[in-house]
């Protein structure tokens, strides 16, 4: 009893401490028939100095047991795979499953090779929209004159969530990479493009793709948050290119673990432009109103205010009625909350929907709305005729009648009858 | 020293023989009477056209055609078509035909075939696509080249679906119905003059006609009874006006009953004595 209690107050402290957001727990899927581990110590190293419980499970061993879930509950947080030869993950685990993993808002890392890239990690990939090289496929540029490998410039970074680079001459390594074909989905997110002049063949010299339409490096946003990261080469992350391609590396698994990249709301408001709250007076058309929602970032340890200029508000009835730019008004120590300004509510009733929907290529999706409804005006709530100008000739008339009236009344009982004798000549024919 | 200018002579010559070249360079336009340009040889070091190759139709076609020796055959040969600023290329591959003595390259161009990405942002841009060449293989002095700008001088609109991506969306604002016209206030004032002139002209009238002589007014206590058959009329256009101003129906139906009683009472009071008069 009193074991199990100190193992469930560690694995608490330990979670406690993790940097990434959702978990720490991540399974290192390996074939060491390709994969030496010491080759990647300092990816792995680094990780662990950022409290990952890194697991390693090799599949070439046959009696290994590979398990994701237990029963309907993740086992890890991150899956990373690294190349595997043949069909031997294929009795470990389906695409299906690292599908299930996904959606169960489990993280990837896969690393493919020009040799290896197992078959459920494929069909993963294409179901995400990533179409990796075929096996033996290989990226080429005649325009590097270096035998070793291809040099990418700061242009070949896609993403400026994943990592932005503190300097711009910094060149990134690649080495014996697979090429990736991208579908045309919002959810992905291009992080490394391959150069213009190279292109990806096999050894029949068919061509896969050529110039900027392959990239080396993507990810993935899916709907739920989970993120899933492909690179097209092991060498890419391992100790020797870690002078190039280290803090890349770092960062693509800090923001596939959910460590950057991660923003989330504590919460919106909205109300008449004195404060009074929908609920004590209800909106009615062409009320003026304002609307805040605040928004915070994890850096890694803590939350901190989020800085952005693209927050968007939506006042939406089937279609959006206002879509405002939010402007930041007030911050505290984890939130900065953005505000549309004053505006007036449609001219139009119904139920309308309050909504800030931001999603943006590398960062986690944040969707907040509340749905109201905007009455009428009231019977007594339209203007008064007499503020009406047309309307002061008609209450004039009316006036002017009632005078006449209360006149004629006046003067038909208060006057006597008089006898006024008129001239009559009888008309003869 | 002599030594030297020669070795450099050398490395000059085994440098020329390695670089990569494209042999009698030339643009034709299939289908239609414009006539080809030619363009020469082209090598690392070729400049581009200096005036852009106008398309003026959507249905117009282009081929680029030139040769490579057998010895230099390059593994790569693509034609970059499109917006390098935009991060917007399409790559074309040719078709190769080897006499022996040259391989000649043929590159088609179909205009309708580009992608609609290109021909629109081209034309919303006004920025020409660029058309470059890439002859590569390893250890040789490659050649990637812009060759020429293509201008769309078409009037026929592209039509393009930008893919859903996601980024801010423009601002929409709600445009409010227009509020009501209504006339200018000096204008009403004029109508409203009119009607107090009629007003006072009917006054005028009735008084002048002998109307108001007040001779039919009693002189005893029955002078009580017309005040207040007067008054009641008063009233009962005292509560109409409430109840215009805003008062509810049911006040001023209150109201009304309250006065007409004594209305009712006053009223036939002063008008059986007004019968007898």
């Amino acid at each position: 009893m009193l074991r199990s209690f100190i193992v469930a107050l560690l694995t608490f402290a330990a979670l406690a401490n993790a940097r990434c957001v959702q978990g720490s727990r991540t399974l290192v899927i390996y074939d060491e028939r390709l994969s030496v581990l010491d080759n990647y110590s300092n990816l792995f190293n680094s990780m662990r100095e950022r409290d990952y419980t890194l697991d390693f499970i090799s599949v070439a061993n046959e009696t290994s047991s590979l398990q994701l879930f237990k029963g309907e509950n993740k086992i890890y947080d991150n899956l990373m795979v690294f190349p595997i030869k043949g069909k031997t993950l294929n009795k470990h685990v389906s695409g299906k499953s690292l599908l299930q993993f996904s959606l169960a808002g489990g993280n990837v890392l896969a690393v493919s090779s020009p040799e290896s890239l197992s078959d459920p990690v494929r069909l993963f990939l294409n179901q995400l929209g990533i179409y990796p090289s075929p096996k033996d496929y290989r990226l080429v540029d005649h325009f590097q004159k270096s035998s070793d490998g291809i040099r990418i410039g700061t242009d070949g970074l896609k993403n400026r969530f994943v990592y932005k680079p503190y300097d711009e001459e910094e060149d990134f390594f690649i080495t014996n990479s697979s090429v990736a074909i991208l579908d045309n989905r919002e959810q992905l997110v291009p992080i490394l493009v391959a150069p213009r002049t190279s292109y990806a063949s096999g050894k029949g010299k068919d061509l896969w793709v050529s110039g900027s339409q392959g990239y080396l490096v993507v990810g993935f946003q899916a709907l739920n948050n989970a993120r899933t990261a492909w690179v097209g080469s092991p060498e890419f992350l391992s100790n020797s290119n870690h002078q190039s391609n280290g803090i890349l590396a770092k960062e693509l698994t800090k923001w596939t673990f959910k460590e950057k990249g991660v923003i989330k709301t504590n919460g919106f408001r909205h109300s008449h432009i004195d404060g009074t709250s929908y609920e004590e007076a209800p909106y009615k058309i062409k009320d003026a109103v304002n609307y805040e929602v605040s928004f915070s970032e994890w850096n890694g340890e803590e939350w901190q205010p989020f800085e952005a200029t693209d927050i968007q508000f939506e006042l939406k009835m089937l279609d959006p009625y206002y879509r405002l730019n939010l402007i930041p008004s007030h911050r505290d120590e984890t939130y900065q909350w953005y505000t549309t300004g004053d505006f007036r509510l449609p001219d139009h009733h119904g139920v309308f929907t309050f909504q800030v929907d931001y999603k943006r290529a590398g960062l986690s999706l944040v969707s907040v709305s509340d749905v109201k409804a905007i009455r009428h005006l009231a019977h007594d709530e339209y203007p008064r005729s007499w503020e009406i100008t047309n309307a002061r000739v008609y209450i004039s008339g009316i006036f002017a009648v009632i005078f006449a009236w209360v006149l004629f009344v006046i003067f038909f009982v208060s006057t006597s009858k008089t006898t006024k004798n008129f001239n009559t000549e009888k008309k003869n024919n | 020293m002599q030594l030297m200018r020669h070795l450099f002579a050398l490395c000059a010559l085994v440098y020329s023989c390695l670089a990569l070249q494209a042999k009698n360079v030339h643009l034709t336009f299939p289908g239609s009477q414009r006539r080809g340009i030619l363009l020469g040889d082209i090598e690392s070091q070729t400049q581009k056209l200096e005036e852009p190759v106008q398309v003026n139709a959507q249905d117009e076609s282009l081929e680029l055609n030139f040769a490579v020796s057998p010895a230099e055959k390059p593994e790569q040969v693509e034609l970059l078509v499109g917006l390098p600023e935009r991060g917007l290329e399409v790559v074309y591959e040719p078709k190769i035909t080897d006499n022996k003595e040259l391989i000649m390259y043929r590159f088609s161009i179909d205009v309708s075939k580009i992608p609609k990405a290109l021909l629109h942002y081209s034309k919303d841009d006004e920025e020409p696509i660029s058309v470059s060449m890439i002859l590569a293989s390893p250890e040789s002095d490659n050649v990637f080249v812009p060759v020429f700008d293509m201008s769309l001088t078409f009037n026929d609109e592209v039509e393009y679906t930008e893919p859903v991506r996601y980024e801010a969306k423009p601002e929409i604002r709600h445009v409010f119905n227009p509020e009501p016209k209504t006339v200018p206030w000096p204008l009403a004032q004029v109508f409203v003059f009119i009607i107090s002139l009629v007003v006072f002209g009917l006054v005028i009238a009735l008084m002048s006609s002998g109307a108001l002589n007040f001779g039919n007014l009693p002189l005893n206590f029955n002078i009580v009874y017309f005040f207040a058959f007067i008054g009641s009329i008063i009233g009962f256009e005292y509560i109409f006006i409430q109840y215009y101003i805003g008062k509810s129906i049911f006040e001023t139906l209150l109201a009304a009953l309250y006065l007409g009683f004594p209305a009712l009472w006053v009223g036939t009071k002063f008008l059986r004595i007004f019968k007898c008069t």
